[in-house]
């Protein structure tokens, strides 16, 4: 029996209970009903961390399903800053051998990208590299591993500046890709692999861990059912032969210039080289500031890509071009005949080459490369309708190749000239040369070898492309590469004529370099006058003559004469692509091609 | 209030048996799910072995409990009122061997070991001091009736005429030093945590045994105060000037008004001058708790986490062992001070809700079979609610960010043995008490 009294103190401790319960059952209520998502957001953010999961870059093969480009597995190290400690960085750049100032320097974009995020410290480790950081990653709370894909080149084909490479997008890219692109992502900064980009790299997914305080993955989030999968990116296929590019690859060794040849049929790009070149496996990975030094600093230039970028007079290679203008506009006709007397006066004296030739008609003039017969010509043209017939060859204009950083050449035209030199403040005279592929004029490799290719096929200008067909393996779409040719308004029969000059030149002129037995071979030479040294040899060809499937341009520059220097690589890619029997042969020097020149 | 009267034993009798035992083991259960999901969640391996084996430790102390309680019914009922000075002095004994020979573990030197086994002295020291409090408290009974004059004789109101047990205050002073002298040890000890808990006893114990309501509330104000002060000095400064003048009205003493107005004064101050008394890391710890968004990543962090936690559960939380927050780590101490946020979390406001009213049940529970029981046992009661409910107002207080971090675990639930056996003894010592005194209503009122 409680005492009288009792129930009132303990009635206050009951009272207390319940007040004090019920205080904190109402904060609970708040905590977990009312303030419910902001905190569920706010828990989303710091337990959960997204992984960018990129998918494989899209290959890239050749017209026989050759591999010239894929990937290989590769890991790379993720830092993330905020649970990074930098005081580790000396001993963890000891760890992975690379020097303390690229961490260092790495460390501190990652932190100024985000703090939170994993960004790549350290791309492609090395087998060694990757044992000993896997070995000590618990001492590194805030460095993870992952693993990647990286660029590799199986079939030996160099195509420096072709497939172009792939480097980690820097901090202006950044900047105007984002969120696209991440920091320490791929991009392709030249070549098809800049040009394709979007279509090589696909769709990045994206993988939810949990991770703890420490910033370590204990494991998936909700057993991936959130995860967004990459999607893969478009495997190229190209026109591109694999044997030929990479016997004209090893043909250029040595030497600078440039190699084009292109499908007269459709305007495929069979093989196409700029010498002197550089490794694309060195500068796929972090590059070393001294090699893109030396690179850059290189007075030959091997990051130009001389085939679309080299910008030269194209020389007697030229004059088909002159030729079938000058029969077009009617001012001379198949029989026109002209006497070379070794040069042609207009003002000054122009001079001709290899003494005098005589009377000359269209077709000799072409065979023989008479200089005097394209200066009247030119003398006799409107300049205006000439440059328009130029444009319809394609020069002075870029061709539309897909490959970035194409150069557009020079084809004037009066309003040219008035900029140059002033209006009326220039002569006819000043267009003499032009007759003959020198002045003012300015081609690119790869505009000659499209201009060659339409000689070829009689007239048909097909815009030169590399790649002909790209499928995407994960979802099976297919692109094909499709552009109605242009007609150059030129009648057949001139281009037969035309034709069958650059045959003889090559029979019996000054393209006999690029004879072969039991193919008939149509050509050109050329030679660029060049101010500041020797001249550059040009040489323009197509075989087999009666039906041609391969066009090329060499350009070998500072050569001398283009019937001596360029018109014998034509003729090695002449043998290679027409040969079956030297197929062998070719693709054995393939495989021998020293890959670290 | 009093709706039924129990005091013959009946099925309102075993009924409240069974509210105490059931709500009991529901906390301790609670504990199990919550340690499992801690131990063999997803987060399990980045755990250490110990770690994981903390879930069969914490079940063989629940075993030694459940043989300690089974013991506890076995002891005739006189031997608790006879042993409590026993064993108050056996326990403040194993308190200073603690501080002699103890280990010390994340800071406190609290932890003595016999072989393998540890435990914490402190926490069996709160059974050894209630019931030394309780036994001097309720021994007053004789004398007070001869009580003829003191200064301080409570009011003879309808209140007063409960217990003039304190009739004189100085009868007050041996409890406080019971209290006072564990205390200091536990200091010493660096285990600041429950020794503060400790002081809790005093105004719970004396305001059972009839101290006035004024000099109760003149002592717990200031604490009240205080607390407030941390959060807005502008608010304490009122409840200062309202509990002061509270006091003037109920009681009659001006000193005790005038006392109060100088405690609160002073508790004011003290918060004012904190900065300057404490170390920088416990400013820091306070100040993070009046604001955890001024700094995040730093001292805020744990507060901010376990809210985090706790509110992202939600109304029916992410699913057992889908805590991610607590799972993660990120929320610290999870087994022991901030087991609630496991709980909210994975079990969301059903859990949570649960969790508090089975605490109801248990301490109204506990609070009937006081006041039920005799002198002896309703002083226990009053001590043992008092303590559970100041352990949970505060651990489940700080989870929230009502309070400032301060170690202190839930009772039953927090992973920890020694405190699971007191706190299961303590149950057991109110109900076996209370179950004697109904069995037995003439016996001696202890």
């Amino acid at each position: 029996m409680a005492p009288e009294g009792a129930p009132v103190r303990l009635r206050a401790l009951r009272f207390a209970t319940a007040l004090l319960l019920f205080v904190l059952t109402l904060r609970l209520f708040w905590l977990q009903g009312v303030e419910y998502w902001r905190h569920a957001e706010g828990s989303r953010r710091t337990t959960l961390r997204a992984l960018a999961v990129d998918p494989p870059r899209g290959t890239i093969r050749d017209r026989n399903g050759v591999v010239l480009v894929d990937t290989e597995p590769a890991f790379t190290v993720l830092v993330t800053p905020s649970d990074f400690d930098p005081a580790v960085i000396p001993e963890l750049a000891r760890l992975l051998g690379v020097s303390d100032s690229l961490l260092q320097a790495r460390y501190a974009q990652a932190r100024a990208y985000s703090p939170y995020r994993p960004s790549r410290l350290l791309r492609d480790l090395s087998t060694v590299q990757l044992a000993r950081l896997q070995e000590n990653l618990y001492r590194f709370p805030g460095i993870d591993l992952q693993l990647e894909s990286r660029r590799r080149y199986p079939a030996g084909v160099r195509g420096a500046h072709l497939f172009g490479y792939v480097r980690e997008i820097s901090a202006e890219e950044l900047a105007r890709l984002r969120p696209a692109y991440r920091m320490g992502d791929l991009i392709g900064h030249t070549g098809l692999e800049r040009f394709y980009e979007s279509e090589l790299r696909g769709q990045r997914g994206q993988h939810f861990v949990l991770v703890n305080a420490l910033g370590q993955t204990i494991g998936p989030y909700r057993e991936g059912r959130e995860d967004e999968a990459p999607r893969a990116g478009f495997d190229l296929e190209l026109g591109l032969d694999a044997g030929l590019q990479a016997l004209a690859e090893s043909l250029m060794t040595g030497r600078r210039g440039a190699v084009v040849a292109i499908d007269p049929r459709n305007g495929e790009v069979l093989a196409m080289v700029s010498s002197p070149d550089f490794s694309l496996e060195a500068l796929n990975r972090i590059v070393d500031p001294r090699l893109w030094r030396s690179l850059n600093e290189d007075p030959a230039r091997p990051l130009f890509n001389r085939a679309i970028q080299a910008e030269q007079p194209p020389g007697s290679t030229f004059k088909p071009f002159m030729a079938l203008v000058g029969l077009q506009e009617g001012v001379i006709t198949p029989q026109t005949v002209v006497f070379c007397r070794g040069g042609f006066y207009f003002g000054r004296f122009f001079r001709c080459h290899g003494g005098a030739h005589g009377a000359v008609n269209v077709q000799r003039a072409v065979q023989v490369s008479c200089n005097t017969f394209f200066y009247w010509l030119m003398t006799r043209l409107n300049l205006q309708r000439w440059h328009e017939y130029g444009r319809q060859f394609g020069f002075g204009r870029p061709t539309g190749i897909d490959l970035p950083g194409e150069r557009r050449g020079v084809l004037p035209d009066s309003a040219y000239f008035n900029r140059v030199y002033g209006r009326g403040r220039w002569t006819l005279g000043y267009l003499v040369s032009l007759g003959i592929g020198q002045g003012n004029l300015a081609v690119t490799p790869l505009q000659l070898a499209a201009y060659c290719a339409a000689l070829a096929n009689g007239g048909t200008y097909y815009t030169p492309h590399l790649v002909r067909r790209m499928r995407n393996p994960q979802s099976g779409e297919e692109r094909i590469w499709y552009e109605q040719p242009r007609r150059i308004p030129v009648d057949s029969a001139y281009f037969a004529l035309v034709r069958e000059g650059m045959r003889l030149a090559v029979e019996a002129g000054t393209g006999g370099a690029a004879r072969l037995p039991g193919i008939t071979v149509a050509g050109k030479t050329g030679t660029a006058q060049n101010p500041h040294g020797k001249d550059h040899a040009w040489f323009i060809g197509f075989a087999p003559y009666e039906q041609p499937r391969i066009a090329v341009a060499v350009l070998v520059e500072n050569a001398g004469f283009g019937g001596v220097h360029a018109a014998p690589i034509a003729r090695e890619l002449f043998a290679r692509y027409l040969i079956k029997s030297r197929t062998h042969d070719a693709s054995a020097r393939v495989v021998s091609a020293d890959p670290t020149r | 209030m009093r709706a039924v009267d129990y005091s013959i034993q009946g099925r309102g009798a075993s009924r409240v048996w069974y509210v105490v035992l059931a709500s009991s083991l529901l906390l301790i259960a609670w504990g199990f799910v919550a340690l499992y999901s801690i131990t063999h969640g997803p987060a399990a391996e980045q755990l250490g072995s110990a770690v994981q084996d903390s879930f069969l430790r914490q079940l063989v102390w629940f075993g030694v409990g459940l043989g300690v309680v089974g013991g506890m019914f076995l002891i005739p009922e006189e031997l608790y009122y006879r042993l409590a000075y026993p064993l108050y002095g056996f326990t403040l004994a194993l308190l200073v061997a603690t501080l002699l020979w103890g280990r010390e573990v994340n800071g406190a030197k609290a932890w003595l070991y016999f072989g393998p086994i540890g435990m914490q002295p402190g926490e069996f020291m709160k059974i050894g001091t209630l019931l030394a409090m309780a036994r001097y408290l309720s021994g007053l009974q004789h004398r007070s009736a001869f009580v003829s004059f003191s200064r301080f004789r409570p009011q003879p109101s309808r209140i007063q005429r409960y217990y003039p047990l304190l009739s004189r205050l100085t009868d007050g002073m041996p409890p406080v030093l019971f209290v006072l002298l564990p205390v200091v040890l536990l200091i010493l000890q660096n285990d600041t945590g429950t020794a503060l808990l400790f002081l809790i006893f005093i105004p719970a114990l004396l305001f059972g045994s009839g101290l006035s309501v004024g000099i109760t509330l003149a002592m717990i104000s200031p604490v009240v105060v205080a607390y407030a002060g941390l959060i807005d000095l502008r608010a304490a400064l009122l409840m200062a000037l309202v509990s002061v003048i509270a006091i003037g009205v109920v009681e009659q003493e001006r000193v005790v008004a005038v006392l109060s107005a100088l405690f609160n004064g002073i508790a004011l101050l003290g918060v004012f001058a904190l900065p300057y008394l404490l170390k920088p890391h416990q400013v820091a710890r306070l100040e993070a708790f009046a604001n955890p968004e001024l700094d995040p990543q730093g001292v805020g962090w744990n507060v901010l986490q376990a809210q985090m936690a706790i509110g992202s559960g939600g109304i029916w939380g992410k699913g057992f062992l889908q805590g991610a927050q607590t799972q993660a780590g990120f929320v610290p101490a999870r087994s022991t001070d901030f087991v609630f946020a496991v709980i909210g979390e994975e079990f969301g406001l059903v859990g949570t809700v649960s969790v508090l009213v089975l605490y109801g049940g248990l301490l109204f529970g506990l609070l009937h079979m006081a006041e039920r029981g005799g002198l002896f046992t309703r002083l226990l009661g009053i001590g043992v609610v008092s303590l559970f409910l100041a352990h949970v107002v505060i651990n489940v207080g700080m989870n929230t960010g009502l309070m400032p971090v301060i170690g202190v675990p839930l009772p039953l639930i927090s992973y920890g043995g020694s405190a699971l056996v007191t706190n299961m003894a303590l149950i057991a010592l109110v109900a076996r008490l209370y179950r004697a005194h109904q069995r037995q209503l003439r016996f001696r009122s202890l």
